[in-house]
């Protein structure tokens, strides 16, 4: 049931109808309904993988109770290691066993031991990296006192297993959503027109931009050696608008699907592409996962390493960026793409520029000016660095990014059809448009407010709506499905 | 917000939707059925794939044999497919129609591969009682269907969508500018990795149908086999030979009809090739050049009947 699917719209629709129609004074009823509802939709991908949410949930939940109701000391540490231990090894299991082993025999083999390695044929369970994170995050939180420890299973359970989050993320905090889930909430219509706008925008981002463009971009990936230096540029600029399409869409239908249920999630993305630093784009893209790293790996690791002040920053931005990288995915090429952003994060605390040179410009046009070009900067490096992130391997990647500085001459491939190459980027120009409307505040970010007349607003709706008709044949997979 | 204001707000943001939707579907509509010249009075009627619409250029057959000629050509339409977008075109060009050249390659028999699902081309036509009808009972499911009947857009996908732009800008530019690839071909070949030629009854019977009702309708077929580069055609030569005699015993039934066989015309001349199938601009040029040339000899016996 992808969220782009008419089954998805149908059993939501359904939820949201019979969610709503439950009475009651506490929220009992309606997060058992919605426990059901959400192991129903798991179950719909493939009901092996139920057990696992389930058994690690209940690790959560259980160690939750027991960290809490211990005093300070070493058997609450052991509580929180033991438990950590338990649903990490999970993750270890399902997404990295083959890659380590596999880089293990390579390592081996390459100081002259031979060995036999031994791959198992293990799927991934959809969504393990987000709901892996979500608990640990929470066990966390428990740990540090920063909420009590749930004492309700159907409550913590449907916490858990939250069926907009349950696949991709977002990354959501048990300050957040369970908080929510422990009062009754009263149906709010400007919640769920908002909610509405939110999952036709996500549709839009998903359908007409994402996959239109994937086309193109897996053509040239395929063999970019028959390409040259500008195409593999422009590959690259369009890689980093699908991602963004994609998963912004992806986390936009999720955020308005809770929406219509009375969640209100966490943020997910906030207009990255017009981040002024590297350090800016972090708090712009995928941000429950970097909010995540950093409150949960890299301010406790910095804090360590306080005394090493700038190194210990390094240290910390290295550490965190390649989890990062892990995270995403069991390949070199996400390892590699995780570092280079640490790198450059780093390169950013060590020269300070924001001291050394933004705070130091007085004029306005100098400013603007800038502010223009760092933007620039940023993405293109960022799209740059995101060919590790597509590359069917490191030397794939190596090979483009060595390509595109060969500088080497032509014009810009288009395709097996113009038509088709002017609409996608007619798309992309309309993305951007939106993007600066909200910017600019004219529109907001969650399309509940807005400064723009109905006269605008509404053929607009009625247009992407119609966009999605003509465009949205694929049934492509979210790029994030595979974390 | 109160729930009668949001429920109100849905109602009429529908009524809203429903009439950019059909306004949109009807230009695009215009739009494919210009690209198609499916509403012109033309001489003659192109029926096939993806190799009559890259190997014959509308404009030069046109300059050279001074006909008019609508080319209702998609890529991957099966035999039955091209059946009914035969009676299509009929039904709304009854008049002067003078005769249909028909596309052949050696894939004409293969109904499975590339042709499946091809009658999502024909959404966009489902105006029209003859495509509607045919759509209703080749839809997977009902509701592919009925979506399309009430949303008019949703009829058109990347490709349709693309050919009713260019009807609409009236734009028929050839860029396959390639050359095929023949090592990678040869070497596909080599690991028995490429596309079979099937000799499917089903569309055997259609195309066959497809003859009697020309006949019916008193049209004469000039049935051309397409260029194909030759490597492919060494690949299984028996099969091309049976598909061959196939074709030439059923378009005998009527005797007006006519055959040509130009599978083999560019042998030595790979360089005209895009791909397998299709010829590059250089090939489209060449071909239609040969073809108006024979044209212009036999018109005036399509003239007589």
């Amino acid at each position: 049931m992808l969220f782009t699917s008419v089954n998805y719209f149908i059993f939501l629709l359904l939820i949201v109808v019979a969610y709503w129609l439950i009475p009651g004074r506490t929220p009992f009823y309606r997060n058992l309904f919605l426990l059901i509802a959400n192991y129903f939709y798991y179950t719909w991908w493939d009901w092996r993988f139920s057990f696992l949410l389930l058994v690690l949930s209940g690790i959560a939940f259980g160690s939750a109770i027991l960290i809490s109701k211990s005093p300070e000391g070493n058997r609450r540490k052991y509580l929180l290691i033991i438990s950590l231990i338990l649903i990490f090894s999970s993750l270890f299991f399902f997404k990295y066993y083959n890659f380590f082993i596999e880089s293990l025999g390579i390592a081996l083999a390459g100081i002259g031991f031979s060995t036999q390695t031994r791959i198992l044929g293990i799927i991934l369970p959809l969504g393990v990296s987000f709901y892996t994170f979500q608990l640990s995050g929470y066990i966390l939180d428990i740990y540090w006192e920063k909420r009590e420890a749930e004492r309700n299973p159907v409550t913590f359970f449907a916490f858990s297993s939250f069926f907009p989050l349950i696949l991709s993320g977002p990354v959501e905090r048990s300050t957040n959503l369970l908080k929510q889930m422990n009062t009754v909430a009263r149906i709010n219509w400007d919640d769920i027109a908002a909610g509405l706008k939110m999952i036709l925008w996500g549709l839009f981002k998903k359908l007409v931009i994402a996959d239109n463009l994937s086309a193109y971009i897996n053509q040239v990936y395929q063999g970019p050696s028959g390409y040259n230096s500008v195409t593999l540029f422009f590959t690259a600029m369009l890689f980093m608008v699908q991602l963004y399409a994609d998963f912004s869409g992806y986390s936009d239908i999720a955020i308005g699907s809770a929406k219509l249920l009375g969640f209100d999630l966490i943020k997910n993305f906030n207009l990255p592409f017009f981040a002024k630093s590297f350090a800016d784009f972090w708090r712009k893209w995928h941000i429950s996962l970097t909010t995540w790293l950093f409150e949960y790996i890299f301010n406790p690791l910095n804090f360590t390493l306080r005394k090493s002040k700038k190194a210990g920053i390094v240290i910390s931005l290295f550490t965190t960026f390649f989890i990062s990288g892990l995270w995403h995915g069991a390949a070199w090429t996400f390892i590699i793409w995780g570092l280079l952003h640490g790198t450059m994060l780093s390169v950013e605390v060590i020269l300070n520029l924001k001291k050394r040179v933004w705070e130091k410009v007085t004029s306005k046009i100098l400013k603007d000016f800038i502010s223009i070009a760092s933007t620039a900067f940023i993405f293109i490096t960022v799209s740059l660095i995101s060919v590790f992130f597509k590359a069917n391997s490191a030397g794939d990647a190596f090979y483009i990014i060595g390509k595109i500085f060969s500088f080497s001459s032509g014009s810009v491939y288009i395709g097996s059809s113009s038509v088709t190459f002017f609409l996608n980027i007619l798309v992309v120009l309309f993305l951007l448009l939106i993007e600066i409307l909200q910017y600019r505040k004219i529109a907001s970010l969650n399309f509940s407010e807005t400064r723009l007349p109905i006269w605008i607003r509404w053929p607009g709706y009625a247009s992407l709506i119609i966009c999605i008709f003509l465009f949205g044949k694929t049934t492509a997979g979210f790029i994030y499905f595979q974390f | 917000m109160t729930a009668k204001r949001f429920f109100n707000g849905i109602f009429l943001f529908l009524i809203l939707l429903v009439v950019l939707d059909r306004i949109s579907g009807a230009v695009l509509e215009y739009g494919i059925y210009k690209h198609f010249d499916l509403h012109s009075n033309v001489d003659y009627l192109v029926l096939g794939s993806s190799p009559a619409t890259l190997d014959l250029s509308k404009a030069l057959l046109e300059k050279r044999t001074g006909k008019k000629f609508a080319f209702y050509t998609q890529l991957g339409v099966t035999t039955e497919d091209r059946l009914i977008m035969l009676k299509h075109f009929l039904s709304i060009n009854k008049s002067k129609l003078k005769g249909v050249i028909y596309e052949l390659t050696p894939h004409i028999f293969t109904c499975k591969g590339l042709s499946e699902n091809s009658n999502q081309l024909l959404f966009p036509y489902m105006n029209d009682k003859v495509i509607r009808d045919y759509l209703k009972i080749k839809c997977q499911s009902k509701l592919e269907y009925y979506e399309r009947v009430i949303f008019s857009t949703s009829r058109f996908n990347e490709m349709t969508l693309n050919f009713a732009v260019r009807g609409i800008i009236n734009d028929r530019t050839n860029l396959k500018f390639g050359i095929v690839d023949t090592i990678g071909l040869q070497k596909e070949i080599k690991a028995n990795n490429f596309w079979k030629i099937t000799m499917d009854t089903d569309c055997i019977n259609t195309f066959r149908n497809t003859v009697y009702f020309l006949k019916q309708r008193q049209l004469n077929g000039t049935f051309v086999f397409f260029p194909v580069v030759h490597i492919l055609t060494t690949a299984e030569p028996e099969k091309i030979k049976s598909v061959e005699q196939r074709v030439q015993e059923i378009v005998k039934i009527n005797s007006g009809n006519q055959l040509l066989n130009y599978t083999i015309l560019f042998k030595d001349s790979t360089n005209l090739f895009f791909d397998h199938l299709h010829l590059n601009v250089d090939g489209q040029k060449e071909f239609t050049l040969i073809f108006s040339k024979y044209f212009i000899q036999v018109k005036s016996s399509f003239n007589q009947k």
